[in-house]
């Protein structure tokens, strides 16, 4: 009788005249009907449960730049999993706000995201501890340590790394040769040479500072000031988070906005500037010293005066205040699975493609960054290649970011350095609120 | 049933799809935001407890909200007021049937139907320093002295702000108030022509009491657009410089997405909806009280 009624289920999935027939024949009776309904319905459900594709959400392989098309040829040729072709939004900002809001639903299994973001999304629980399955996983000994540590939040695992980069100095060499300038190593020198050369050379300015409202960059640019004073800035105590930076330091960094716009490092009517001016000015020959990562590099297949420029340029490591110790602002990009995905493994499966040996050389030696692998930075391509070796040296001196929602501090941070070089308030007073603000919302990071 | 039932039953029934549609995608979201604003909820405190009306004291007290409030007003009245007075200078000039006005009529909607990010990174490029264009512009004739990165000058973000609105929106005016004027009847001009009534007196006493009602569908619209409008600003911008340009929308984002105080960001968008509602009815009611 039971199988009878199995077989006649799965005929009657087919849903055709005949089987009806069999069935009110057979077994007869309307509940048998219903019964035989609502069993395709389940067994309709659980197929496109089952079936429905991994979705990954990955910036680089959205957003338009040079490596785009390979990454992606080389993703979908290779992977082993039913992906979806739509990799989600093109911006970070974007891909997080679209992911808090409909994560809970599952989709997207995987995300691509920023050290900073990711903090947040594990505070949220949003994204899924990979502790279980990084142990099991055959290439975490390729990773480098300070990559795998910097992904770690309340002593949990988050993301896989896939790349990673420290902010350095770039300065334009023959200017500097021209000019007979030493490349500065101290803060001072820093803000002098710079105003040197915004006086005494025609048509450049010594140095830029993003400033705008809500730019990362200028974020990420202070704190790679700030890291050669103090490695961190929030720390967790038995009360909770608490601010360990001090007033004196944060006036430090901001004394060296204030140096650099009114001593003549940087034009005040660039003031309030974002990426834009800083990476396209630079690779114009607009500025003769910038702080970024090796991303710029990818500017040069734009046009080719931009890569005359990029091969024009000295790689070293920012100026050290004179109280600090070297230390710079360390990025790693992390890839990560959403807590409520309905295929968490297959979700890890996923992870590990984009972030394998292969995919990795090609996205990380395409965008001109440094891979966390260490089996991918000992390949000749990379090793040879003197951009990126020129980045590799200083990777030590990397500091990753404290394990806190980094949202609150960064704008407070970008409108103390506002309000300096807007002077509406002096270096002194802009820290003293600085520290005010960050110890007030340090509870709710 | 009646006929009159049946029909109006069909009427209740073909009108229903919409009205859910409306009430799942607008109603739901507003009441759900409403609620929210009486709790603490955040992206870190997802089981939200009542703490009555907290959130709204703590914004009322606020200066930085009546600053940003403050600012808010005045963009809505310098844009929509200038978007207000061009449109219809320009609806006039094409009334006039002016040799070359068939083009304008042609490219006129051209501001309005390019997206509006593209808008501001148009914009946005143009103002750069260094080699932005009307910095290159001002460099050429003379005058480097004044170049600068305009988006990041306080003095001139706000204005700026203005004028990508002025730009953008000008042409809905144009067309409406050009729509208006072709339903003027002529026999009224040529009335008022034979009574002895000069250019102006035709303006004030025919043109405009006859395009009361495409203005005011303009001006409502456009109040409660550049009121709510947050993507003009956060794009050029961000509120910047020193909060330049902070207005309640863009507020509104800070507070939910940097903050993730979802409860608060509520609140103040509740707020933002009981003020653009009380504006709308007073304006509906006076021009109908003055229409009576």
């Amino acid at each position: 009788m039971l199988e009878k009624s199995v077989r006649g289920i799965i005929v009657n999935v087919k849903v055709n005249d005949y089987c009806i027939v069999y069935y009110k024949n057979i077994l007869g009776g309307k509940i048998i009907k219903k019964l035989s309904i609502f069993v395709f319905l389940s067994l309709l459900f659980v197929v496109i449960s089952f079936a429905s594709p991994l979705n990954l959400w990955h910036t680089q392989l959205v957003v338009e730049w040079a490596g785009r098309a390979e990454c992606v040829d080389l993703f979908e040729s290779t992977v082993n999993l039913d992906v979806e072709k739509d990799y989600g939004p093109a911006l970070y900002r974007d891909a997080l706000q679209n992911f808090i809001i409909q994560s809970r639903t599952g989709n997207p299994d995987v995300i691509e995201l920023v050290l900073e973001q990711m903090f947040t999304l594990a505070k949220g629980s949003l994204i899924l501890p990979l502790d279980e399955y990084w142990e099991n996983y055959e290439d975490k000994d390729q990773y480098y340590q300070n990559a795998v540590d910097a992904l770690t939040f309340n002593g949990k695992l988050y993301g896989v790394p896939y790349n990673t980069n420290v902010r350095l100095l770039l300065y334009r060499k023959s200017v500097f040769e021209e000019n007979d300038l030493k490349v500065p190593e101290t803060w001072d020198e820093l803000v002098n040479t710079a105003a040197y050369i915004t006086k005494n050379v025609p048509d450049m300015q010594g140095f830029m500072f993003t400033t705008k409202t809500r730019e990362v960059r200028a974020f990420q640019e202070f704190m790679s000031f700030y890291l050669q004073l103090n490695k961190k800035m929030f720390e967790v105590s038995e009360d909770g988070l608490k601010v360990v930076a001090t007033k004196d330091q944060l006036q430090q960094v901001l004394q060296l906005y204030h140096d650099m716009f009114f001593d003549g490092g940087i034009s005040l009517n660039e003031r309030g500037a974002d990426w834009k001016a800083l990476d396209y000015g630079y690779t114009a020959g607009k500025y003769a010293m910038v702080t970024v990562g090796p991303w710029i590099w990818g500017h040069r297949f734009e046009e080719e005066a931009r890569g005359d420029i990029l091969d024009d340029t000295g790689i070293i490591g920012i100026p050290v205040a004179e109280n600090g110790t070297a230390g710079t602002y360390m990025e790693v990009k992390p890839i990560c699975v959403n807590a409520a995905s309905n295929d968490k493994d297959g979700a890890f499966e996923l992870v590990k493609a984009v972030t394998s040996k292969e995919f990795q050389f090609l996205i990380d030696s395409k965008s001109g960054v440094l891979s966390p692998r260490k089996d991918v930075m000992n390949m000749p391509e990379m090793k040879n290649n003197w951009w990126l070796s020129g980045f590799a040296k200083y990777m030590d001196t990397g500091v990753a970011l404290d394990p806190v929602s980094w949202e609150q501090p960064q704008n407070l941070i970008i409108q103390s350095i506002q309000k300096v070089i807007y002077k509406q308030l002096t270096p002194e007073e802009a820290a003293e609120n600085l520290l005010k603000d960050l110890e007030r919302v340090a509870k709710s990071l | 049933m009646t006929r009159e039932k049946k029909r109006a039953m069909t009427g209740y029934l073909v009108v229903a799809p919409v009205l859910l549609v409306f009430a799942l995608l607008m109603f739901y979201p507003a009441v759900k935001a409403f609620f929210e604003s009486f709790t603490n909820y955040s992206l870190f405190n997802q089981i939200p407890i009542f703490i009555g009306i907290d959130n709204y004291k703590v914004l009322i007290t606020d200066s930085y909200f009546w600053q940003t409030f403050g600012r808010t007003l005045l963009l809505v009245f310098f844009a929509v007021g200038l978007q207000y007075l061009l449109g219809m200078i320009l609806a006039l000039l094409l009334n006039e049937d002016l040799k070359g006005m068939k083009w304008v009529k042609y490219i006129i909607m051209i501001p309005w139907v390019i997206p509006v990010a593209s808008t501001v990174v148009m914009f946005d490029w143009m103002m750069l320093p260094k080699y932005g264009f009307i910095n290159m512009l001002l460099q050429t004739v003379g005058l480097g002295h004044l170049t600068r990165y305009w988006f990041g000058d306080p003095n001139f973000a706000f204005a700026l702000i203005v004028m990508m609105h002025v730009w953008r929106n000008m042409p809905f005016y144009t067309i409406t108030l050009f729509a208006g004027l072709k339903s003027i009847p002529k026999g009224f001009y040529e009335a008022a022509q034979i009574d002895g009534a000069n250019a102006w007196q035709r303006f004030f006493k025919i043109t405009l009491p006859q395009l009361k009602y495409p203005s005011m569908i303009v001006v409502v619209l456009h109040v409660l657009w550049t009121f709510n409008n947050f993507d003009l600003i956060y794009l050029s911008t961000g509120g910047g410089p020193v909060g330049a340009t902070e207005v309640l929308a863009t507020q509104v984002y800070q507070t939910a997405w940097t903050y993730f105080e979802y409860s608060k960001g509520s609140a103040l968008g509740i707020l933002m909806m009981a003020l653009m509602l009380v504006f709308s009815l007073v304006y509906i009611r006076l021009v109908r009280s003055d229409e009576a």
